[in-house]
C-alpha cells in the first residue's frame, strides 16, 4: 500500500540521485512494516534517520552512505544507499519534498473532501431509508457528533401526539442521559433562538465569550453542573416540504475553537438528510394512521336483528403493514330479510381502504334494492373492474329470509362460509362458487336451510393464516375450534378466546368475522 | 436494507420469498419461491412486465416452490393472463398453491399445469 501513495515520489528521488557522471546511484527501496513505520507517520514527509534508528532498520549501518525515510499517513519507505554517491540522497529527497509540499497538501485536502462527501452520502442513505423516527434521530445524532468531532451532541425535536399536543424530545450522543436529565429543556434564549426559529447555523469558537451568552435568568449562562461547553455549533432541521422547524442539532466541546467550516458543512448536510428522513417518517406514520382510521370509521354498528344473535369483529393487522382491506356488514332490509357481507380487498393502506369503501357502499346500495345475491355480485364485479387496474376483491354475500327460514348466498372468490348445525359437524358452504369481484362475470347462487339453532360463520383469511400459511390446515383448525363454540350468552368472550387461540395472539393480516346464530324458540 | 429491488440479473427477493427469471429456449420462466405475498407481488409484477416488453415470448410463472399464495399474488397472475391470454402459463400443484387458485376459480381462466415440464410442453 506504501508503494501506491509514495510510489511517484520514490521514483522521482531514485531518478534524481546521480553521481558526478550523471549515472544513477544504487539505492535500495525498503518498505517499512507497520510497527517500524509508526514512528515516522504524522511527522515530516522526509526524515533522515539517526544512527540508532537506522541500526534498527538495516544491518551494518556503518557502510550506509545515505538514508531517508519517506512517509505519509498510510505508511513509510526507507531509501538506503551504500554507494559513494549515496550522500546526495538526503538533500535530493528534502528538495523534492519541499517542491511537492504544496501538491501533497492539495492531495490531502482533496482526500479530506472526498471522505467528507463519502461520509455524508453514507449517512444520507442510511437516514433516508429509515422510517422509525426514534431510531432515525438517534442515528443522525450519533453520526453528526462523530462527524463534527464534538465531545457531545444533542438533537431536540418536536412531535405532535394523537391528541394534537406538541411535545419536545431529545436524543444525546457522547454523554449518558443523566448528564442532561436534571436540566430544563433549552428555552428560546438569544443563543438558542436562531436554531429553534430555523434562522440558520450558529458556530462559535467560544460561546462563553459570545455577546448573546449569559443574559437570561435564572442561570445567566449554563446551569451549574452542565457539561462545560466552549466550542459551540447548532444547526436547525427544517422540513423541506412544509418549511416547519422540526428540531435542532447542538454540538459542544470543552475546548475552544474546535469547530471548523468543514464541521459546519457536515453538520448542515446531516441536518438536511435528517429533515428529509423525518418528513418521510411522519408521512408514513400519517398514512398508516389514516388507513386505520378510514377502516375503523367505515365499520358498521351491528344492528339488533329479531331472532338472531350476532357476534362481529374487525381486528386491524397487529403489525400495521397490511391495514385496510377487510370489512363486514350486516344490513337489515325492508322486506324483513337481513344481508350479511364479508370481504377482503387485495392491497393495503389508504388505497385498499378507499377501494373497500367504494365496494362496500355499492354492495349496501344494491342490497337495499333487494337484488338477489347472484345479480348483486355481478353488478358489483363490473363496478370493481372499473375502479382501476387490478382491483381484486373477494366477497361472500348471504341473505337470511326469516319467513322461509333460508339463506340465499353467492361467493366471489372468498373463503367458504361455515354452517353450524345443532348436534352435527360444521359444514362448509359456497366453496369455489365463482371468481373474485373485478375478475368474475357470473356468480352462481345457492340456498341453505337456516332453521332455529343453526349458525353461520363468515370470516377473512387473517383468522386461518395466523399459525400456518397452509390454508387447508388453517380451515381445519377453525372447524375443530368451532365444534366447541356455544352460541348465546358468553359467545362474545368465547370468540375472543377462539381468535386468540387461532392467531397465537398476533396476526399480521386484518381479521373480519360475523357469527350469526338463529336463536332457538326466538321470535322470527 | 433487507428488501431490495431486482438486481442486474433480474432477481427479486423479499425476506420471505424470491423470484428468479430464467430462459428455457424461447420461453421465459419466472421461478417463484417462498411467500408470494403483498411484499413479493409487486416485484413479480415488474418481472412479468419486463418479460412482456421483451417480445411475444411464452411466459411461465412457476409456483412449484411457493409455500404461501396470497391474493395479491393471484392478482398478478390474473393481470399477466389478461394482458396476454395465450402467452402465460402457471405451474401450480398441491394444496398450498392450487387450492387458493381453485377456491377463487382462477383455474377456470388461467392455464395451470402441474409441472414445469408440462407447462413448457403445453400439455
Amino acid at each position: 500500500m506504501t508503494a501506491g501513495a509514495l510510489g511517484p515520489i520514490v521514483d522521482a528521488v531514485l531518478k534524481s540521485v546521480v553521481d558526478g557522471d550523471g549515472a544513477p546511484v544504487a539505492v535500495a527501496v525498503q518498505p517499512l512494516a507497520d510497527e517500524q513505520a509508526a514512528q515516522f507517520r504524522g511527522g515530516d514527509a522526509v526524515a533522515v534517520p539517526d544512527e540508532t534508528t537506522l541500526a534498527a532498520l538495516v544491518p551494518d549501518p556503518r557502510s550506509v552512505t545515505g538514508a531517508v525515510v519517506l512517509a505519509d499517513a498510510a505508511g513509510a519507505v526507507l531509501l538506503v544507499s551504500r554507494a559513494p554517491g549515496g550522500r546526495a540522497l538526503a538533500p535530493v529527497a528534502a528538495g523534492l519534498s519541499a517542491a511537492t509540499a504544496g501538491l501533497a497538501g492539495t492531495v490531502r485536502q482533496l482526500r479530506t473532501e472526498a471522505a467528507l462527501v463519502d461520509a455524508l452520502h453514507a449517512i444520507g442513505r442510511r437516514l433516508t431509508a429509515q422510517l422509525d423516527i426514534n431510531r432515525l434521530v438517534q442515528d443522525a445524532t450519533d453520526a453528526a457528533t462523530t462527524a463534527t468531532g464534538a465531545q457531545f451532541g444533542a438533537f431536540f425535536y418536536n412531535l405532535v401526539d394523537e391528541a394534537g399536543e406538541s411535545y419536545t424530545l431529545y436524543t444525546l450522543s457522547g454523554v449518558p442521559r443523566e448528564a442532561f436529565s436534571r436540566f430544563p429543556m433549552p428555552r428560546n434564549t438569544a443563543v438558542f433562538a436562531p436554531t429553534f426559529d430555523g434562522d440558520g447555523t450558529v458556530r462559535s469558537d467560544d460561546i462563553a465569550a459570545d455577546p448573546r451568552f449569559g443574559h437570561n435568568a435564572p442561570y445567566h449562562g449554563m446551569p451549574e453542573g452542565h457539561l462545560p461547553v466552549r466550542s459551540y455549533l447548532a444547526v436547525p432541521v427544517v422540513s423541506p416540504t412544509s418549511g416547519e422547524v422540526l428540531g435542532g442539532f447542538f454540538f459542544g466541546h470543552p475546548g475552544t475553537g474546535r469547530f471548523t467550516e468543514r464541521h459546519e458543512y457536515l453538520a448542515e448536510g446531516i441536518a438536511g438528510c435528517a429533515a428529509i428522513a423525518m418528513d418521510n417518517a411522519r408521512l408514513y406514520d400519517r398514512e398508516r394512521h389514516l388507513a386505520t382510521e378510514l377502516s375503523r370509521s367505515m365499520l358498521p354498528a351491528t344492528p339488533e336483528i329479531p331472532g338472531l344473535d350476532l357476534v362481529t369483529r374487525y381486528l386491524p393487522a397487529a403489525t400495521g403493514v397490511k391495514i385496510g382491506g377487510d370489512w363486514f356488514d350486516v344490513i337489515p332490509l325492508a322486506s324483513g330479510a337481513t344481508a350479511f357481507v364479508i370481504g377482503d380487498v387485495v392491497g393495503h393502506g389508504v388505497t385498499a381502504a378507499a377501494v373497500m369503501g367504494q365496494v362496500r357502499t355499492a354492495i349496501r346500495s344494491y342490497a337495499l334494492l333487494e337484488l338477489p345475491p347472484s345479480e348483486l355480485l355481478r353488478y358489483v364485479s363490473q363496478l370493481t373492474g372499473n375502479l382501476g387496474d387490478g382491483s381484486f376483491v373477494t366477497c361472500f354475500y348471504a341473505v337470511y329470509d326469516p319467513v322461509a327460514g333460508t339463506l340465499a348466498y353467492a361467493n366471489a372468490g372468498h373463503l367458504p362460509a361455515i354452517l353450524l348445525h345443532p348436534g352435527g359437524p360444521p359444514e362448509q358452504i359456497g366453496e369455489a362458487l365463482a371468481q373474485p369481484l373485478g375478475v368474475g362475470r357470473e356468480f352462481p347462487q345457492r340456498q341453505a336451510e337456516f332453521p332455529p339453532g343453526t349458525g353461520l360463520v363468515l370470516y377473512t383469511d387473517g383468522l386461518v393464516e395466523g399459525h400456518t400459511r397452509d390454508l387447508t390446515l388453517g380451515i381445519e383448525r377453525l372447524l375443530a375450534a368451532l365444534g366447541g363454540l356455544r352460541a348465546g350468552p358468553g359467545a362474545e368472550a368465547a370468540w375472543d378466546r377462539l381468535v386468540h387461540d387461532l392467531t397465537g395472539g398476533r396476526h399480521d393480516d386484518d381479521i373480519a368475522l360475523i357469527h350469526v346464530h338463529h336463536r332457538s324458540g326466538g321470535t322470527a | 436494507m433487507a428488501e431490495s429491488g431486482p438486481d442486474p440479473l433480474g432477481r427479486a427477493e423479499t425476506p420471505a420469498g424470491a423470484v428468479v427469471p430464467a430462459d428455457e429456449g424461447d420461453v421465459t420462466v419466472l421461478r417463484v419461491s417462498g411467500a408470494l405475498d403483498l411484499a413479493l407481488a409487486p416485484k413479480l409484477q415488474r418481472l412479468v412486465d419486463r418479460a412482456a416488453r421483451s417480445g411475444p415470448r411464452l411466459l411461465v410463472i412457476d409456483l412449484s416452490a411457493v409455500d404461501f399464495l396470497a391474493s395479491a399474488g393471484m392478482a398478478v397472475l390474473v393481470r399477466a393472463h389478461r394482458h396476454a391470454p395465450s402467452a402465460v402459463r402457471v405451474v401450480a400443484s398441491g394444496r398450498l398453491t392450487l387450492r387458493p387458485l381453485e377456491m377463487t376459480r382462477l383455474t377456470d381462466e388461467l392455464a395451470v399445469f402441474p409441472t414445469l415440464a408440462a407447462a413448457l410442453a403445453g400439455r
